[in-house]
């Protein structure tokens, strides 16, 4: 069982695979046939901004919401499913400080053993401090990124504008 | 040490690396400064897609190093001494070969890349994953896809969405008849 991400690039049972990109790719993955036929976790924070993208939700589609890292932990060590997928939600990691972050590598650490046996994702929308712990354990990162560069905030050159004056013209 | 390409893929020692991405991010990596200030050697085969990309890296720490085919590139590999090695994949490398020469000599290849990457940190590049380059992916450590957002369309082709419906042939009047 295999959900494709990319010609070329698939989730698959051995390979925990990492993915950062939009929301709507995400919502694009949870529809595709695969999670409809094989049992599905779908781990979330306290909200989720791919749910409510869903026309459908799937029939065995299972959605688990963690407010702690040790709750998102204490799920995946108890997933049973063939997919596992898990949308980070920096905002049970940030908290985390000092030692407390080990429980991030523990929660890499536990995705990666679930990896053997089912295919396993993770998805953010961006890369965060956090996330990029996580991406340490990944075995296959596909990171869609957009190269256009930001729109300037200067105002647009209207046409006929007069020539700026100096201030030796001002006088 | 490690090496850092925008948006957020990093290299790092004892760890092979497949990267699949545009030429212009494997370009941006070779203008990092570590490039020249640490030992690196850079596998290509024929003409590099990245090379042409950067201006000359003028250092005595840098050696690019053509490749014309697999044996040659593991040979390169086998006695590199380098702490940075960058490989850019092309599939002429493995042209010509049946498909079990091909695996015994990619399989020799991922080997010896293994081998290095114990002590140094090593990139094994391509713009495209091809059915080539997925045994040694397969035995890398791991793999990153650099996936850049499509580009938006052209003006001429928002100008041709707000132009007004196409006339089909059925609503031209018939050749002979006049218009009414």
């Amino acid at each position: 069982m295999t959900l494709s991400l990319e010609p070329g690039v698939a989730v698959e049972p051995g390979r925990f695979t990492a993915l950062v990109s939009p929301p709507g790719f995400l919502v694009d993955v949870l529809l595709q046939p695969e999670v409809d036929r094989f049992e599905t976790l779908y781990c979330y924070g306290v909200g989720s901004r791919v749910l409510g993208r869903l026309p459908r939700q799937a029939p065995r589609l299972a959605l688990q919401s963690c407010m702690t890292a040790y709750q998102l932990l204490a799920s995946l060590r108890e997933a049973h499913q063939s997919i596992v997928i898990v949308e980070y939600d920096d905002g049970i990691f940030s908290p985390l400080e000092g030692e407390e972050r080990d429980v991030i590598f523990a929660v890499g650490r536990t995705l990666r053993d679930l990896a053997r046996e089912a295919a396993v994702l993770v998805w953010a929308p961006r890369g965060d401090l956090g996330f990029r712990a996580l991406l340490g354990t990944a075995d296959q990162i596909v990171w869609h990124y957009d190269e256009r560069p930001a729109r300037s905030m200067a105002p647009a050159r209207r046409r006929g504008r007069t020539v700026q004056a100096t201030l030796a013209d001002a006088d | 040490m490690r090496l850092w390409c925008w948006p957020g893929a990093t290299f790092e020692l004892g760890r092979l690396s497949v990267l699949v991405a545009p030429p212009e991010r494997m370009a941006a990596l070779l203008e990092l400064p570590e490039i020249v200030q640490f030992h690196t050697r850079d596998l290509y085969h024929g003409l590099s897609d990245v090379l042409f990309r950067v201006a000359p890296v003028r250092s005595e720490h840098y050696e690019p190093l053509a490749c014309t085919t697999l044996d040659d590139l593991a040979a390169a590999v086998e006695t590199s001494f380098h702490t940075v090695l960058l490989v850019e994949w092309a599939p002429a490398l493995a042209a010509g070969l049946d498909a079990e020469e091909r695996e015994r000599r990619l399989a020799r290849l991922a080997a010896a890349l293994r081998r290095r990457a114990e002590s140094s940190i090593v990139i094994l590049y391509a713009p495209a994953m091809d059915e080539t380059l997925r045994p040694v992916a397969d035995r890398g450590d791991r793999t990153i896809h650099l996936v850049p957002a499509p580009a938006e369309p052209r003006a001429s082709v928002r100008v041709a969405a707000r132009a007004p419906g196409q006339r089909t042939l059925i609503s031209q009047p018939a050749f002979g008849q006049a218009e009414p």
